[in-house]
């Protein structure tokens, strides 16, 4: 590999690395499944780096990040059956961009979200733990809980939304938000 | 945003939305960018989230690194890399795959990331040289393949049972470039077996019986390890695209001092096989992180006829053998019957 291939790649793994977060949770909404996530993540990066060569570099690279992984996507949805109802091509467009637009703002804020882990009461953090860290899903959580799905799924949300209160706070230095 | 559309969308990212809110959850994102801006906010903090809270079995943890080659000071290193990035890559452009894909999880340090493309390349560039290499290969455990998944698998296997495997302990295993190699085994019954390839005619030869020839390549290459997936070990980073498509990749460079790893110092990559494939659960390959030169290989719960072995190959030697060892003309005399099975 000559040098210049090399910086090349070293561009291109910079751009990526900064970028995936945002492609990770941009595929994560179209597509549910963890393993299915990676999968089309795995894939984007094999396009990013195919195809590094035609980004425009005045451009943002966000926007033309998740143009390639809404190719992805595309090639994904032509070969397997449809499961589940998902977006169609416009409404994917959108999001794309809609996530390119709070991704600077997201990228700061979720940097907070570790500290506001912390502060969540002992029960709140359980119930992260079992959906995020043991993914058991509402069923599973109201069963062990002996509650109904749905209130699991209401506190699951408030929890979620304290956490989004937390990490959109300015006050996090010590201050209780 | 209304209490209703955040459930919609909570209820959604957790897959638990019906067709009929889904139309509705569709018809409010078509609404308004400021609507799908919420969305992508909330999905955004559901995929951080599981970034952060899961186990993700697709990352060691610095106390699941293999403790056996690798010095000290790579589970230090590995431990850094636990909020890296997954993934690996599979393109034609090998070198390129092997920098971009496997770097992704070195995180953004911009010096780890130097550190491993310079520790790749010359992993890579070793690995394509056409020099010999000759592995002793050692079994580390040997167990019989789980019950589990076996009864289903036997009623759809023929009832003819394929000849049982010779032993892999103390066997070596010699190769050269992406598709010659060498494997001597000691049969307890015929003394030593030979099976090789000189990259054009896949061959076998039994003290005992003729010298079996075949234009497959792989057609005698059953015992090696790492053909599972067409990969001689000798060539497992010319071959990365088809290491990748089976097995997450890791790497854990070797310690720094002031920013420059030892010549000498050893690097390690680890290979976990993705859920679905087939093949060995787990690769392990410690390398010279200055010169790239692999040192030694260790394969964990291979799959080897009736049995799982875990095992080490070590490098022997390196460079030693002449250009027509690979052929076997070589190992027998013209005397010795040869049958072309094809």
């Amino acid at each position: 590999m000559s040098d210049e291939d090399s910086q090349h790649s070293l561009k291109a793994i910079r751009h990526w690395t900064l970028a995936q977060p945002l492609v990770s949770a941009y595929l994560g909404s179209i597509v549910p499944s963890k393993a299915d996530r990676d999968g089309l993540l795995q894939q984007t990066a094999v396009a990013v780096l195919k195809s590094y060569g035609s980004y425009d570099s005045s451009r943002p690279f966000d926007g033309w990040v998740l143009g390639v992984a809404q190719n992805v996507l595309r090639n994904h949805f032509r070969k397997v059956s449809r499961e589940r109802l998902v977006f169609d091509e416009v409404l994917l467009a959108g999001l794309a961009e809609s996530f390119e637009a709070v991704a600077a703002e997201q990228a700061e804020q979720l940097d907070r979200l570790d500290e506001c882990l912390e502060r969540l009461a002992p029960a709140a953090r359980s119930l992260c733990d079992l959906h995020y860290r043991d993914e058991l899903s509402i069923e599973s959580i109201a069963q062990q809980l002996g509650k109904t799905s749905a209130a699991v799924a209401k506190t699951l949300q408030r929890v979620r939304e304290q956490l989004r209160g937390c990490i959109e706070s300015q006050k996090l230095s010590g201050e209780p938000s | 945003m209304s209490e209703n559309k955040a459930a919609l969308i909570w209820a959604y990212l957790d897959g638990q939305l019906s067709p009929a809110d889904q139309v509705q959850l569709e018809d409010w994102l078509r609404e308004s960018s400021d609507h799908r801006a919420e969305f992508a906010r909330a999905a955004m903090l559901h995929d951080r989230l599981r970034g952060l809270l899961g186990t993700g079995d697709e990352v060691l943890g610095p106390q699941e690194v293999p403790s056996a080659k690798p010095a000290d000071a790579l589970v230090q290193r590995g431990a850094t890399l636990k909020h890296g990035i997954r993934w690996a890559i599979s393109i034609t452009a090998i070198a390129a795959a092997v920098i971009f894909g496997l770097v992704l999880w070195q995180g953004t340090a911009s010096s780890e990331l130097r550190a491993a493309v310079v520790d790749l390349q010359r992993l890579n560039d070793w690995s394509r040289r056409l020099e010999s290499r000759s592995f002793r290969i050692r079994i580390l455990d040997d167990r019989p393949q789980p019950d589990k998944g076996r009864r289903g698998r036997d009623k759809l296997e023929p009832t003819v049972s394929p000849p049982p495997k010779r032993p892999l302990d103390g066997a070596l295993l010699h190769a050269r470039g992406e598709n010659q190699f060498v494997l001597e085994q000691q049969d307890p019954r015929e003394g030593v077996f030979l099976a090789g390839c000189d990259g054009e005619i896949g061959w076998s030869v039994s003290p005992q019986g003729a010298a079996r020839t075949s234009k497959d390549l792989n057609q005698f290459n059953r015992d090696a390890p790492g053909h599972e997936h067409q990969l001689p070990l000798n060539s497992l980073f010319a071959s990365l695209d088809r290491l990748e498509a089976a097995y997450r990749i890791q790497i854990f460079p070797a310690a720094e001092s002031d920013g420059v790893a030892a010549p000498e110092a050893k690097s390690l990559l680890v290979a976990i096989k993705k859920r679905g494939q087939r093949g060995s659960e787990r690769f392990e390959v410690t390398y010279e992180s200055g010169s790239g030169r692999i040192l030694g290989m260790r394969i964990i719960d291979m799959p080897y006829g009736p049995r799982r072995l875990d095992l080490e190959l070590n490098l022997e030697a390196e460079g030693t053998l002449d250009q027509d060892f690979f052929e076997h003309m070589s190992h027998h005399d013209g005397s010795h019957p040869i049958v072309s099975e094809d």
